[in-house]
């Protein structure tokens, strides 16, 4: 009997101590949260057709072989291509999209990202060990083949740096063209706070930043090939931002009415002055979720942005307003006074169908997502929130970033 | 007879907790080694194939084949195939005899790197991807966008294509490049390439006529689209009559500029290469001069900027192959079938 137990005994323990472990989490003590935006934006043509693609391998602590080429790291991310224009506040693109590159890191990485910070979901931020770290980027040719497999003369240095982080910091990264004539590289690291401002969850934050490169506005090569667009003019440095906003309205005919809100029209917002120094967080405007049915929290309303030059100062409120319910969009290529002066931007979610509109000013340059997300949320479906956005220009493409906090999940009835 | 039970039992239970044990212990799986492809050289596979019969004779008779056959080495061969050097005269491998053996090793030598690139290598929509040769001079290597299905095989070695199903054929020491086109370079400048053309005699002898050719310098890269002697005759432009052309007479600038492109060195492929809507554009103080080489034609437009009414005078000519992407050390040439602006119309 008492070998029998014994025997029990030990199968037991073998059973305790050697069974299958299967799950090895990935932890990150002291951890950084970043994300890292390829934004090397200048359309590869036949005239600039010498440099290097835009597309890169990130290396973060790098490590080298006996020649000095990388061969590993802390944190190796290929295949890193030119951001999306909107980088939305969940990793949706991770779930859907079918292509092998990724537009940021982490991106579609599978790596340990950030928990839910003071209210605010992180999981586009990778968590990094805290610290002196050194970032290299690689150019690399467009395609799937690994850095490492790569003919090594096809890569090439693009940015090596390194930055302090601080722990529990979030930083956002941009990879930029710094001199649009040398098409020069440099790495901009911004350390955000709105994680840290007493931010209301009924209203929506947006902030603007501009991070062209040096000459590109100036320069006559930047409306060459595609770029003739009113946004690929582009913004002086200094600019004055105005927004509005529209509501939008169903009438008796069923048709939508688009009007403006009485007293949140032609809002001066900010001075944006292009600025790549990442040296600090630009000021966040606020405005109130406009609800318009009633009980629900929910509304179609839709942003209007316009930046103005400073030689158009004074003029921005009587430019070209259109009607009270007919917000003007404007074809900058029939008022070419204002070509380099003007530029406008829609925030809606439903671009409307526009008559004025040709190929050559494609609409989907000219708007973004809205800074109002709705939402199927707890019984409502849906449900508008607020969001913190920031509204970056680069060299005449504008993005956004959106971040949402964290809402109940929705519950089906 | 309960106890003997009760111990068989337990054995059991032992055996199963050793199953979990040892189940769980995965070694990596090793499929036996696969039978070893049997990949031939590079001389051996130029040797068995019809296709590239003359640069196979050209490679043997300059006697680089034993170093092909190095199976240490990695090569990457553009071979042109013998469509390719029919189209430049050469039709038999005997022909090949009739030529200088340096030169003929120098131009074969450019046709092959080092090391081994593979199509994968080699990335999309992009220009100018460097390659050190044989000669220590770079080819520039361009692959048009990733079409949306499949891998898109084909790209461009100094504007001339290699084709999908005729690229990255695996040899024992490296890649082999079929290639539709005999690379065309010459050691030196623009003008040094354009001198030894004696088909752009005439326009080597306007250029030099109007005191252009001096500026035609090495410190920069050209690209110059050169009028064929042809031409220039039927405008009335022979020899002689350049000769003794009054040049005080003439705008110069009007009627050579269009031709001579400074900070630019553009093969044929770029358009199919990477993203060139409305071509390549320069302002002058005559206007915009627009370069437009896709879809296999070369056409030259002036917007002249004098004029109020838009007077558009567009040049176009079929690229035919062999008079097309002549790379030089400093730049490219392009044959163009017409002037743009007439002798009579830059006569101030």
């Amino acid at each position: 009997m008492k070998l029998q137990l014994f025997s029990l005994l030990i199968t037991l323990v073998f059973l305790l101590f050697f069974s299958c472990r299967k799950t090895e989490y990935r932890t990150v003590d002291k951890p950084a949260y970043i994300r890292l935006f390829n934004s090397l934006n200048i359309p590869i043509n036949v005239i600039n057709k010498d440099d290097p693609a835009p597309f890169l391998c990130l290396f973060i602590d790098p490590e080298f072989d006996e020649s000095g080429y990388p061969v590993g790291g802390l944190i190796v991310s290929d295949l890193l291509d030119v951001r999306n224009r909107y980088a939305s506040p969940n990793p949706a693109h991770a779930g859907m999209s079918n292509s092998p590159y990724n537009a940021e890191f982490p991106g579609k990485e599978l790596y340990p990202t950030a928990p839910i910070v003071n209210g605010y979901d992180l999981t586009n931020w990778a968590q990094i060990l805290a610290g002196k770290r050194r970032f290299l980027l690689m150019h690399r040719p467009r395609n799937t083949m690994p850095f490492q497999q790569l003919h090594r003369s096809m890569t090439s240095v693009c940015v090596d740096t390194t930055l302090t982080l601080a722990e529990g910091e979030v930083y956002t990264m941009h990879v930029l063209y710094k001199d649009f004539e040398t098409k020069e590289t440099m790495f901009y690291a911004r350390e955000e706070s709105f994680h840290k401002q007493p931010f209301s969850d009924d209203r929506a934050y947006v902030n603007f930043y501009n991070l062209s490169s040096e000459g590109f506005w100036s320069s006559p090569y930047k409306g060459i090939g595609d770029r003739v667009t009113s946004m690929e003019a582009g913004i002086p440095d200094t600019t004055n931002v105005f927004l509005s906003h529209v509501s939008v309205t169903v009438n008796e005919n069923d048709t939508e009415v688009h009007e403006f809100i009485p007293g949140y029209t032609k809002n001066y917002v900010t001075t944006l002055v292009r600025d790549m120094s990442g040296a600090r967080v630009a000021p966040y405007h606020s405005f109130p979720i406009f609800i318009q049915e009633g009980e629900q929290i929910h509304t179609n309303s839709w942003q209007y942005l316009q930046f103005f030059s400073m030689a158009l100062r004074g003029l921005e409120q009587s430019f070209r307003q259109g009607t009270a319910n007919n917000p003007t969009r404007i074809d900058i290529r029939q008022h070419s006074n204002f070509y380099n002066d003007y530029v406008y931007l829609e925030l809606t979610d439903n671009p409307r169908p526009e008559s004025n509109v040709n190929l050559r000013t494609p609409v989907e340059r000219l708007t973004l997502p809205n800074l109002l997300l709705n939402v199927h949320s707890g019984v409502n479906n849906p449900q508008t929130f607020g969001s913190v956005s920031s509204i970056e220009y680069i060299n005449g493409l504008v993005y956004l970033t959106t971040i949402q906090r964290t809402f109940p999940a929705p519950i089906y009835e | 007879m309960k106890q003997i039970k009760f111990k068989r039992w337990s054995y059991l239970l032992m055996l199963a907790g050793f199953f979990t044990f040892s189940a769980c212990e995965r070694e990596d799986l090793l499929i036996e080694n696969e039978r070893e492809r049997l990949l031939r050289n590079a001389a051996e596979f130029l040797r068995n194939n019809y296709d590239f019969s003359l640069f196979n004779a050209a490679i043997e008779w300059v006697g680089m084949d034993e170093s092909l056959r190095d199976n240490e080495a990695d090569y990457t061969i553009f071979a042109p195939t013998n469509a390719a050097f029919n189209s430049i005269g050469v039709e038999f491998p005997s022909d090949f005899e009739k030529m200088d053996r340096d030169s003929l090793r120098f131009m074969l030598e450019y046709h092959i790197l080092p090391s081994a690139v593979y199509l994968s290598d080699i990335g999309y929509e992009q220009a100018d991807q460097l390659q050190e040769n044989l000669t220590g001079r770079q080819l520039h290597l361009g692959r048009p966008a990733q079409p949306s299905t499949g891998v898109g095989g084909q790209f461009y070695v100094n504007g001339i294509q290699s084709r999908a199903n005729n690229n990255n054929v695996n040899l024992s020491n490296g890649v082999l490049h079929g290639l539709d086109q005999v690379l065309r370079y010459r050691s030196g400048s623009v003008r040094d390439y354009l001198e030894a053309l004696p088909e752009y005699r005439n326009f080597v002898a306007l250029l030099k006529r109007f005191d252009y050719w001096d500026m035609l310098d090495e410190d920069r890269n050209w690209t110059i689209y050169a009028l064929s002697n042809t031409v220039l005759e039927n405008r009335g432009l022979s020899l002689d009559a350049i000769a003794e052309l009054n040049v005080a007479e003439y705008d110069a600038d009007l009627l050579l500029s269009v031709y001579l492109h400074p900070d630019q060195h553009l093969f044929t492929s770029d358009w199919l290469v990477v993203e060139a809507r409305g071509g390549v554009f320069r302002r002058t103080r005559y206007g915009i001069y627009s370069i437009d080489m896709s879809g296999g034609r070369i056409t030259v437009r002036v917007y002249p900027s004098t004029n109020t009414a838009v007077r558009v005078v567009q040049v176009s000519n079929t690229a035919t192959n062999y008079q097309v992407d002549y790379k030089a050390d400093n730049g490219v040439i392009h044959g163009l079938g017409g002037m743009v602006v007439l002798p009579d119309e830059a006569k101030l």
